[in-house]
């Protein structure tokens, strides 16, 4: 992340989420948790259209860590924020790795939105949306490198 | 929507309202006039700094027959920021997407009603 916030709100901002992303790495649900708000709305990549309440999000999380072993990577790249008063919207580009339990290499690209409030002097997670794009001629989602190609001006758009 | 809508929360539903209706017309220009310039461009200038911020999410269907008559029914998911400058609300970013099944088979859930 390059800190070049244009606001001391931003500026917060950018710190929450450089800590909300370093207990990502850790794995710490009860750290990550913490910085959602309790009736915070997940769009996250994976089966599931949405989640309602940090107490269905947290149970879900938690089956997809029991998948992996370790630290995993987490870097973000992007990282564009609009702030303002009690709100603010980020958006970035996460890239993850992980380990599974049999030690196989999981890596992917995924589009990330993160909507805060600001609570009681800090900041909550009130909305998170997280996915990948797919191609709409596989049905496939697409993790990697592979997802700028649809970025093109002359791409063909199939939804 | 649900919900009463008061000052500026009414404002956006009320562009939300009008963006809806530009995408049924098949209206291009209204869908995007709603949306900052940062928004399809890459700006030289850094965008205005504004005291107002506002996101929105919902859960969207939007269907119709392409022009080979195939039929195109998806329900998305859809995250909008907007902020106000001078005085207009603009959407400065827009998030749609759909899950994707963890079977292993990686096929994204477009057959998924919310």
């Amino acid at each position: 992340m390059s800190p070049t916030p244009r606001s001391a709100t931003e500026a917060e901002i950018r710190a929450v989420i450089d800590g909300w992303a370093e207990a990502t790495r850790n794995q710490d649900l009860d750290a990550i948790m913490a910085y959602h708000a309790p009736e915070v709305r997940t769009f996250d990549c994976h089966s599931v259209v949405q989640f309602r309440g940090a107490e269905s999000y947290r149970a879900f999380y938690a089956a997809c860590l029991a998948h992996m072993q370790g630290k995993m990577d987490f870097d973000i790249g992007d990282l564009d924020i609009a702030a303002g008063g009690d709100l603010a919207v980020a958006h970035f580009i996460a890239t993850c790795g992980a380990t599974g339990l049999d030690g196989s290499r999981h890596e992917s690209r995924l589009r990330a939105t993160l909507c805060l409030e600001r609570r009681d002097g800090g900041w909550r997670i009130t909305h998170a949306h997280w996915s990948a794009p797919f191609d709409p001629m596989t049905g496939k989602a697409m993790f990697g490198d592979d997802a700028g190609a649809l970025a093109a001006p002359d791409s063909e758009c199939g939804r | 929507m649900t919900g009463v809508r008061h000052g500026e929360e009414a404002r956006i539903a009320a562009i939300l309202g009008n963006r809806a209706a530009a995408l049924r017309a098949k209206d291009a220009v209204g869908v995007v006039s709603h949306q900052n310039d940062d928004f399809v461009l890459f700006s030289l200038a850094p965008p205005p700094v504004s005291d107002a911020v506002a996101f929105c999410h919902s859960l969207n269907r939007r269907s119709g027959t392409m022009t080979g008559g195939t039929r195109n029914d998806l329900r998305f998911r859809q995250t909008l920021g907007l902020r106000r400058v001078d005085d207009r609300w603009t959407i400065v970013h827009q998030h749609e997407s759909v899950p994707f099944y963890m079977d292993g088979s990686d096929r994204a859930a477009v057959d998924r009603a919310p």
